[in-house]
């Protein structure tokens, strides 16, 4: 009897694990539902997070930009206008093309002659 | 100091101290810039250039160059030393190497003045008539880029142009010694070019603005410049600016030593300024 018994409340146990079972493979429409939702949450969490990275780009660039920007300004080294070709101007061109005779250094002889300046 | 001597620019250089190779490229220095400017080789890029007058030539950067130079020097000295008197000098009957220089019957041919050229990048415009003469300045540039390329103290002396680094006493025409302590002294006169045409004495010194031998008061100028060619368009300004001459270049600040036809000899103010001014500092 006690054997009888046992077996009987297995046996319902395992009727109410196959019910369980056989309830998990085919969901009722709640089940689609919340699983849609949780997909268009997934979703939008993933273009949330894309819209933070590219937010997080676009101010690592303008932040970079104004650095830039403020050591070209502030920074003594750093080139304030585009680089040109290094060009004398033309007064100064003249002015050096005038010094063409320049005087040298003449004093008396210490010494015998070693060249001597002579028609040529 | 050893010396080296070798014939180039139809003179005799002397090279005093710097090392065999700075020596052999200096000879070849002088040889090149011959080759390119030489009156007397008829293959010389100056003949070249002559043979083109009346269209626009193509030349080379070092030709370019050394005539920029001469033009420099022409509008510095008011248009006293000028490249253009080529075929006055040609008239005047130096047509070929000194040495091989004979007395010509025929009297001289006609001469004409300076004239101006155009010079636009390395394109040369000469106009008709007018032959290039670089020799006023050829010779003392090289002297200028000879040395250049001593390492130490030496000195360059090409036919009586001197240029030194460090001081060196040099031997003045008609006596005298001076201590040239910076720079260069260059001497120009007619005591050794000149030559009979037509039973006249010509000579390479032309005045500008004839065309003929300058008739300068001055058997020869000796001038002492930074440079060699400073020192050497000093002097040639001097000897054609005639009696102005000491005055013109005491305007310049050079100082200057001339010989007059007589053998009279007078310095103008800078040069005794120099020597006062280095007896002071000794």
């Amino acid at each position: 009897m006690g054997d009888s018994a046992s077996k009987l409340v297995n046996l319902r146990k395992g009727v109410r694990l196959v019910s369980n079972s056989k309830k998990r493979k085919s969901p009722g429409p709640d089940r689609h539902a919340a699983a849609a939702e949780r997909a268009a949450e997934l979703q939008a969490a993933r273009r949330r997070a894309l819209g933070a990275k590219g937010a997080l780009v676009a101010v690592g660039a303008a932040v970079f930009g104004a650095a830039m920007v403020f050591a070209q300004n502030s920074y003594a080294g750093h080139a304030k206008e585009p680089v040109t070709a290094l060009e004398a101007p033309g007064r100064f061109i003249k002015v050096v093309k005038q010094d063409l005779l320049q005087a040298g250094v003449v004093a008396p002889a210490q010494a015998p002659p070693g060249a001597a300046t002579s028609v040529s | 100091m050893s010396e080296v001597t070798f014939d180039a620019m139809g003179c005799q250089i002397v090279l005093g101290g710097g090392a065999g190779s700075v020596r052999d490229d200096i000879a070849a220095l002088f040889h090149d810039r011959e080759l390119v400017f030489s009156r007397f080789i008829a293959n010389s890029e100056l003949n070249r250039v002559n043979g083109s007058a009346g269209r626009p030539t193509l030349v080379s950067p070092l030709f370019a160059e050394t005539l920029r130079v001469a033009l420099d020097a022409e509008e510095e000295t008011g248009g006293l030393v000028t490249p253009t008197l080529g075929a006055a000098l040609v008239a005047a009957g130096y047509t070929r190497d000194f040495a091989s220089l004979a007395p010509d019957p025929r009297p001289a041919g006609l001469a004409e003045g300076a004239r101006p050229i155009g010079v636009f990048g390395r394109v040369v415009g000469v106009p008709l008539g007018v032959q290039l003469d670089l020799n006023g300045v050829v010779k003392s540039l090289a002297v200028d880029d000879a040395m250049g390329r001593f390492h130490g103290d030496g000195f360059v002396s090409a036919g009586g142009d001197v240029a030194t680094r460090g001081a060196l006493s040099v031997a003045l025409p008609d006596g005298g010694v001076v201590s040239l302590v910076r720079g260069a002294l260059a001497t120009s006169g007619t005591t050794k070019r000149r030559w009979l045409r037509g039973g006249e004495v010509q000579h390479h010194l032309l005045d500008p603005r004839t065309g003929r031998p300058s008739s300068s008061p001055w058997a020869s100028v000796t001038a002492c410049g930074a440079t060699c060619l400073a020192a050497d368009v000093a002097a040639k300004a001097g000897f054609l600016a005639g009696e102005d001459g000491p005055a013109w270049l005491d305007g310049r600040g050079i100082p200057a030593r001339f010989v007059g036809a007589d053998g009279t000899i007078l310095t103008n103010e800078r040069w005794d300024a120099s020597m006062r001014e280095a007896v002071a500092c000794t």
